[in-house]
């Protein structure tokens, strides 16, 4: 094992020691002084999208089912003694897993038998226990969680939205699945992925805490001997062309408004580490000067009733994709339509002043710091800055190396394409 | 890294004016959170009442609407600011919250930031923009549709809509029936002279606490909260609000009804006699981890996981009221399968059937979600306020105490105080 590199920002006041074990696998701990809680989030850089890859014990490129690293998310909780909640609840601790477009995370809190939990989070990677009754079973469980989605206009929006802004991307496949995909996922489908993704080199694990650096590390160091070492993932990626798959589509819905979101495919992808984070941050300032709640563009549409509460500006991406929503509810999407274009339209002339500008940067600065208070939301940016290749604590620097300047190239790289999708759900 | 900080007690100010104000001191936190509550009854005034923080959040008359709100929000670095109306039994509580970085962690300078933000407070609950002693009716009619809107929207949430839906029957009659939101009719006629009355009421009437958590000495915040709020009137004995327990239904209700969903949703409503003041308080929270409270839980087991008929099935109890609930996500066809299987997993629990296991496992997990509380201010600020409102006299020490005197008679004790009221199903036309 490498010696640990320890981060420590002190104006922040935060620490961060780091290290990378002979298998590969990176080991973040966040020190908190103080805090009760324990938080540890081990990831996997593996979600919905890794579909196609080579097989490293065949060297065939092979196909999954959609939905099947939500599948293996669910299935790994089941040991050989058991269900691992109940692993976690003995020891004290509440665990909880989810999967994204991009990372399946595993992870728990706890205030007390730390060892023990963290023990057991780190077998359910290095000990998966499958069986063809599990799966079975599990089956059933998930088939009730799609349908839940399936009553979710929100989600329901959001998902037509992506499919139509991408075209052969696997962004657009439902995270869950669907009740006819998951009928193709076996015990041999779980086992691939298992084999192929499931590899130190492919794992992340973040902890957070009151914790002893060296009695962490030693534990994970035990842990972990003898697993893995299967070499890197083969992905096989889809070539997404710059054109959206279609300009609008529609759904009736039980809703009580119609709803409406208009999407925008980012040409900016195939990025990583300094160049995805300068990505992310001017995303976020665009966004907060064209449609955020201090703009004067917010207020007239506010006071005039063309949008409410409702209405909210954000941005999914990751290296290889990236896309903007806007809207929410509305009376007469036509109206929302032609109105979002307009706006957009006219920021190109509007601009923004440097008064407006610099305040958005205050703003962005005090929330990297609120953001430091939340064991999670740390843990989580940690591991996320761990996959894309960026320097976690290098947020408020890179915040103020930015100019009002490249707020407009990165307007032209979102808007300037007008590579658009709506979105919408009537009720019906 | 070592901090020698401010001891983590809890400092009680009673300030001019009626003000109730509760210190606790932190040096965990990189922000300090201030959180204002009013409470007042839930009646027939609730929808008025409901309305008025959102319609306060519109503007001030130093900053008179939402984009200036918000680019002063923007220059105390990215402060947060959060109206909210909240039940707690059969009280409404209307909740303003700020929460602001600490002066030393600005990274581009800037001081003074609690004091500026609790000047933004006071100056949207007292110095609101008013035309001839009126809010503004543009905004009152806004703020009214958007309100209206949240209530309908509701129903796009199944789970929640069930919940309420379920609550309305079984409390009919009762205010803990009122939306704590209003309800859409009684919305659409709020005129802004009406919203304006209930300001001013609930000024002048409810009983106002200040809740402040961070790394500030006590005595500094109570002049600085006294320098903001001590001009303010603030009604007394109203945080006493009684709630009307009924323990005994005369006859289960049995409610069904449909809706366009996919996914059905059961609600199974119970009564108990329990509240906070009772000696089985703690018993009853304990037996609510056990019976359906956690993922390690009977009813994640038993319904969930060994029969896989639903993906969430979940118990919660209100002590505030009196009140627990079942919730469960299935399909329409196992409902009575689920109903019966709810029932068996609580007559197991009445009977003291349960493992010396289970037991550890649900006093441990409580006990680490009460250390885990401490470490997030508005966990902390939500647990002064709950335990102000049972009485003022938990503590955490003493309730890690009492949890841990449990046993498994009092347990079953708390399980038999429940009695089944209220049956209800949302599912869909088939």
């Amino acid at each position: 094992m490498s010696a640990p590199t320890v981060l420590v920002d002190s104006l922040l006041d935060e620490e961060i020691h780091r290290f990378d074990l002979d298998c590969g696998m990176p080991v973040l701990l966040h020190l908190k002084p103080g805090f009760v809680k324990k938080f540890a989030v081990l990831g996997v850089n593996f979600g919905s999208v890794d579909r196609s890859f080579v097989d490293r014990a065949t060297d065939r490129e092979v196909r999954m089912p959609e939905g099947v690293a939500h599948f293996l998310e669910h299935k790994l909780f089941e040991t050989p003694e058991g269900d691992a909640f109940d692993r976690f609840s003995r020891h004290g601790a509440s665990a909880n897993a989810s999967t994204s477009f991009r990372t399946t995370s595993f992870f728990f809190t706890c205030s007390s038998g730390f060892p023990a939990s963290l023990r057991t989070l780190l077998r359910l990677v290095t000990r998966p226990h499958l069986t063809d009754r599990g799966i079975e079973k599990e089956r059933g469980i998930i088939a009730q969680e799609i349908r839940m989605y399936e009553d979710s206009p929100d989600w329901r929006c959001f998902i037509h939205l992506v499919r139509g802004l991408f075209v052969r991307h696997p962004v657009r496949t439902d995270i869950t699945g669907t009740v006819d995909s998951i009928e193709g996922i076996d015990k041999t489908a779980l086992e691939t992925c298992l084999r192929n993704f499931y590899d130190p080199a492919n794992l992340c694990l973040v902890v957070s805490g009151d914790l002893d650096p060296e009695a962490v590390a030693a534990q994970v160091r035990r842990e972990m001997r003898g697993f893995g070492g299967g070499g890197p993932v083969r992905r096989v990626p889809e070539r997404e062309p710059r054109r959206v798959e279609c300009t609008r589509t529609e759904e009736a819905l039980a809703v009580v408004r119609p709803k409406l979101l208009l999407g925008y495919k980012d040409r900016a992808v195939d990025i990583r580490g300094e160049e995805l984070q300068r990505r992310d941050l001017l995303t976020g300032i665009l966004l907060a000067l064209m449609f955020g709640s201090s703009s004067e563009r917010y207020r007239r549409l506010y006071e005039t009733g063309a949008i409410d509460d409702s209405f909210y500006p954000s941005y999914a991406g990751d290296e290889d994709f990236g896309f903007v929503t806007l809207g929410g509810e509305c009376d007469d999407p036509e109206r929302m339509h032609s109105m979002l274009l307009r706006e957009i339209r006219a920021f190109r002339k509007d601009g923004f002043d440097t008064e407006d500008f610099g305040r958005i940067i205050h703003k962005m600065m005090g929330r990297f710091v609120r953001s430091l208070d939340s064991q999670e939301s740390t843990a989580f940016h940690l591991l996320s800055s761990v996959f894309k290749g960026m320097d976690p604590f290098r947020v408020p620097v890179a915040i103020r190396t930015l100019t009002p300047d490249d707020v407009m190239e990165r307007y032209e790289q979102l808007f300037g394409s007008r590579n658009h999708c709506t979105s919408i759900v009537r009720p019906g | 890294m070592t901090r020698r900080g401010p001891d983590e007690t809890v400092k009680k100010y009673r300030i001019a004016g009626g003000v109730q104000l509760i210190v606790y001191p932190t040096d965990k936190f990189k922000t300090t959170l201030t959180n204002i509550l009013l409470h007042r009854p839930l009646d027939e005034g609730t929808s008025a009442a409901a309305l008025v923080p959102y319609v306060l959040r519109r503007g001030t008359r130093r900053r008179p609407d939402l984009a200036a709100i918000s680019r002063h929000l923007e220059m105390l670095f990215g402060a947060g600011l959060d109206v909210d109306v909240l039940r707690f039994g059969e009280r409404q509580i209307l909740s303003f919250r700020l929460d602001s970085v600490q002066d030393r962690y600005l990274l581009m300078g800037g001081r003074g930031l609690f004091r500026q933000g609790l000047s933004l407070l006071r100056d949207i609950l007292a110095d609101p923009v008013l035309v001839d002693g009126r809010f503004g009716e543009e905004v009152v009619a806004q703020e009214r549709l958007n309100l209206r809107r949240f209530v309908d929207r509701m129903v796009d949430d199944k789970g929640r809509f069930a919940f309420e839906r379920c609550v309305g029957h079984m409390c009919e009659g009762e205010p803990y029936a009122r939306f704590e939101y209003g309800e859409a009719a009684a919305i659409d006629g709020l005129t802004a002279e009406a919203v304006t009355k209930s300001w001013h009421e609930v000024i002048e009437r409810s009983a106002l606490e200040v809740y402040v958590v961070g790394n500030l000495p006590p005595q500094e915040v109570r002049e600085q909260v006294t320098e903001a709020f001590g001009g303010i009137r603030s009604g007394r004995g109203r945080n006493g609000i009684p709630s009307i327990v009924r323990t005994r239904p005369e006859r289960v209700r049995r409610v069904r009804e449909t809706a366009d969903v996919v996914q059905a949703r059961l609600v199974v409503g119970f009564r108990t006699e329990i509240g906070y003041d009772h000696p089985l308080a703690v018993a009853l929270t304990v037996m609510n981890a056990i019976f359906g409270g956690s993922p390690s839980s009977r009813l994640f087991h038993n319904v969930r996981e060994a029969h896989s008929l639903a993906y969430y099935c979940s118990s919660t109890v209100d002590q505030a009221k009196g009140v627990a609930f079942v919730q469960a996500g299935i399909d329409g066809a196992n409902a009575e399968r689920v109903e019966s299987l709810v029932l068996e997993s609580l007559d197991e629990i009445r009977a003291a059937r349960i493992e010396l296991s289970e037991l550890r496992t649900a006093k441990e997990q409580l006990k680490a979600g009460i250390r885990a509380m401490t470490d997030s201010p508005a966990r902390i600020a939500g647990w002064l306020q709950e335990s102000r409102a049972a009485g003022g006299r938990m503590s955490v020490p003493r309730l890690m105490e009492r949890i841990a005197r449990v046993r498994r008679s009092d347990i079953a004790r708390a399980a038999q105080s429940l009695t089944l009221d209220t049956v209800y199903l949302l599912a869909g036309d088939a």
